[in-house]
């Protein structure tokens, strides 16, 4: 790896223990950056001769911080341009971004971020910094640290590694899912969402964090899944995951995939995918992977 | 409160709010704006599907029914289209080849015109044109509107619906098998009908794959050839079984190439093209025949043709002279046919089939009768092409065809890789240009030209090599 790329990883690194709360130390620094002791001496030697970090702890200097928050930004923030615009699968985000946030520069971060609006927050729930270089503080807890039966709202996902977030991608959980830990036992932790039951390694469950639900939410068991509409059988629309992004959003808003819409299930391609739909007099064919993550309530005929 | 209180407890608050708001706040909108409509929109009529559309539309996408019901609807499309041409084509070619070309001549003595400037014009770029609408012209004006007919009625879009799974599974859309069917008509128009593939990545699949459908100028190559040689090889009560045979596997083989280069550019270079899917499937209803008749005879088959004729005049023009402006002892076409025998030889074919298929790239119409003036050309043969050398031909006696072409040094080999090469090169130039006023890219242009020709490259050069290691 480049030089400055190294530099810039290590900054990232230390500005997230610094918002977690962690003490970062070279071990780790050399595990997430996959280079040598050896080399993480060197790096640290360079960060503090540059005074991005202070002599003699892990902290960063005023400038460290700052210099930490623009790649951190321009990470989140293309991230959340990939999920917006691109159709690369999300196990791809993460690793995409990695690259690009070297190349952007300041004025590039200030469009990008003007482009999508100014996002709050990436895909996975981590907070963007704003251009005065503030973050919120952090919440929730991971799910493993709530008992059974408890109720919450994920609002975090580590999309790192990429093999268990894509596991967790899959099951169509995502940011703002209002979910119940059914049961728990010594390795696994299964999960109730939208009136399906996944069951997760306890090293999934800890990629993600939740916190309690507001005072007045509840998790609404009559909710649903589209892709659970039986033929003939009709549904009220409720919404649709955070999931559906960019394009497809607008597409299905445009169609009328909207809260309150009443669908019925018409017509089923022998193999299962597509399924048409009646929806505001259309008959709208749409794949599983889509209507797994548009929410509805049964309706009675 | 002072404006920087105000700022910072914004800011603060702007952390509060659902990390989804936005999100439910657009839905919101909408979900809105569809109360209002409900509220004072009256509308007429029931929206629900009446019995016998629930039935019609069980029949067509059911599992045992729906496969047969389509190939049975493609089979007649194509039987209807290639009967009904036969008629309207060969009159054409009577009026604008064997009685307009003579005629032409005729006008251009009688205006003493100097012999290469009656050749360029009425040898080259009027027999060429001429060419291109008597092929071209009679099966698009009988395909489109059939076409349009099924889309009408609401049949294509069933079809979509029932080929999606397969499609998906090479990350591409349903609705490609409508624009792959149009493209069995012509590329051109196939990559033109794209438009109804709204997704970006979907879209651009469809529009490079395009070319792996076997346009109506290529049927007739195939054709010929498969009756030529294939069919001879057989016995005689077999030979139309065979070479129909050979015919039906070079266009099943277009469609499996088509799955596969949209599973390979679903996975590369198109992997991070935004992609979403919706189908719409209309209520059935009794086509608008003069309207579909006036749509696709204007839309889809005039403006092709125009573009065809556009392209085709100039390489009418260099046809004739490359094959007529001699450049030391011999042609400009037999320098390249020497030039490009070699290169021929490796994918099993030969230097006249190059040039030909580097001339005739405005349109595959003209690819055999340029191979056929060619061959005459390098063999020296008389008793065929009595126009005269640098002249497009065509025979309709079959021995005559053969003995020609094996005296070009034609085998089996030759026949079957030129097959092949048919199937797999780069689209004509109408298409080529279409390609790029449809996706605006030399990017995307230049990969769709390609990347067929890398297919047909690799292909008969395969072929070639085995077949030359078993036969010795």
């Amino acid at each position: 790896m480049e030089e400055k790329k190294l530099i810039q990883h290590a900054l990232k690194f230390l500005a997230e223990c610094d918002y977690d709360c962690q003490s970062a130390s070279p071990e780790m620094i050399g595990k997430k950056l996959s280079i040598t002791m050896d080399e993480v001496t060197k790096l640290l030697q360079k960060l503090r001769a540059a005074e991005f970090m202070e002599p003699d702890t892990f902290a960063l200097t005023g400038d460290g911080r700052e210099y930490a928050l623009h790649i951190l930004k321009a990470h989140r923030l293309y991230e959340t341009y990939l999920a917006r615009t691109s159709g690369h699968p999300e196990s791809l985000w993460h690793q995409i971004a990695d690259e690009k946030e070297h190349d952007l520069t300041r004025e590039d971060v200030k469009q990008l971020s003007e482009e999508l609006g100014h996002p709050r927050f990436d895909p996975h729930g981590d907070p963007i910094p704003t251009s005065a270089g503030e973050l919120p503080e952090k919440l929730g807890k991971t799910l493993l640290e709530y008992p059974a039966g408890w109720v919450g709202r994920v609002v975090h996902i580590e999309d790192e590694p990429a093999e268990l977030y894509s596991q967790i991608s899959r099951a169509g959980i995502t940011t703002d899912t209002v979910l119940r830990i059914a049961d728990k036992d010594t390795n696994t932790m299964t999960l109730h969402l939208e009136g399906e039951t996944f069951r997760f390694p306890n090293e999934v469950a800890d990629q993600i964090t939740a916190v309690k639900l507001k005072a007045g939410e509840t998790l609404d068991e009559s909710v649903e899944r589209l892709s659970r509409l039986g033929l003939g059988e009709k549904a009220e629309v409720v919404g649709m995951s955070a999931l559906v992004r960019g394009l497809e959003r607008n597409r299905l808003l445009d169609l009328g995939v909207v809260p309150g819409t009443i669908t019925q299930a018409e017509l089923r391609n022998p193999s299962g995918s597509p399924v048409g739909y009646r929806i505001r007099g259309a008959c709208i064919a749409l794949r599983k992977e889509q209507t797994e993550r548009i929410r509805i309530r049964r309706v009675r005929q | 409160m002072e404006p920087e209180k105000i700022i910072k407890r914004a800011s603060e608050l702007r952390w509060k709010l659902p990390q989804d708001f936005h999100d439910r706040w657009v839905e919101m909108v909408y979900a809105d704006s569809a109360r209002i409509a409900s509220r004072n929109v009256e509308q007429e009529g029931a929206t629900h599907r009446l019995s016998w559309e629930r039935r019609l539309d069980a029949l067509l996408t059911n599992k045992w029914s729906g496969m047969p019901i389509m190939i049975l609807m493609l089979a007649l499309v194509l039987w209807i289209t290639i009967i009904g041409a036969n008629v309207p084509s060969s009159m054409l070619a009577t009026l604008l080849l064997d009685h307009g070309h003579p005629m032409m001549k005729q006008l251009a003595e009688a205006a003493h015109l100097p012999w290469w400037l009656s050749g360029v014009l009425v040898d080259g770029l009027y027999l060429t044109v001429a060419w291109v609408i008597s092929v071209m012209l009679p099966p698009m004006a009988i395909f489109f509107p059939l076409f349009t007919l099924l889309e009408d009625f609401g049949y294509l879009p069933r079809v979509a619906f029932n080929l999606d799974h397969l499609f998906n599974r090479v990350g591409a859309h349903g609705k490609q098998a409508l624009t792959m069917s149009m493209g069995w008509g012509c590329n051109a128009a196939g990559v033109v009908a794209t438009r109804v593939i709204d997704s970006p990545r979907e879209r651009l699949i469809a529009i490079i794959t395009n070319n792996f459908a076997l346009c109506n100028g290529r049927w007739p190559t195939q054709i010929l050839l498969a009756t030529v040689f294939l069919g001879a090889l057989a016995p005689p009560a077999l030979a139309g079984f065979v070479s129909a045979a050979a015919v039906l596997g070079i266009a099943l083989l277009g469609v499996l190439l088509t799955f596969l280069s949209s599973w390979m550019l679903s996975t590369t270079v198109l992997k991070g093209e935004a992609s979403t899917f919706t189908l719409e499937l209309p209520p059935f209803r009794p086509p608008n025949l003069w309207r579909t008749l006036y749509t696709s005879l204007i839309d889809r088959t005039l403006i092709v043709l125009w573009r065809a004729i556009v392209f085709a005049a100039p390489a009418g023009v260099v046809l004739w002279t490359i094959c007529n402006i001699p450049v030391g002892d011999m042609s400009l076409a037999q320098w390249l046919i020497g030039l490009l025998d070699g290169p021929g030889w490796l994918i099993g074919v030969n230097g006249v089939i190059l040039v030909a298929y580097i001339v005739a790239i405005p349109a595959n119409e003209i690819v055999i009768p340029t191979i056929l003036m060619l061959t005459v050309m390098t063999t020296g043969l008389s008793g065929v092409g009595e126009q005269g050398a640098g002249v497009m031909f065509e025979t309709s006696e079959n021995s005559a065809l053969a003995m020609l072409l094996q005296a070009g040094g034609w085998t089996t080999l030759t026949a079957v890789c030129l097959m092949l090469f048919s199937l797999c090169h780069n689209p004509c130039s109408t298409t080529i240009y279409t390609i790029y006023k449809e996706t605006k890219s030399l990017k995307w242009t230049l990969v769709s030209t390609f990347m067929p020709i890398a297919y047909g490259i690799v292909i008969c050069g395969v072929v070639a090599l085995v077949w030359r290691m078993f036969t010795g």
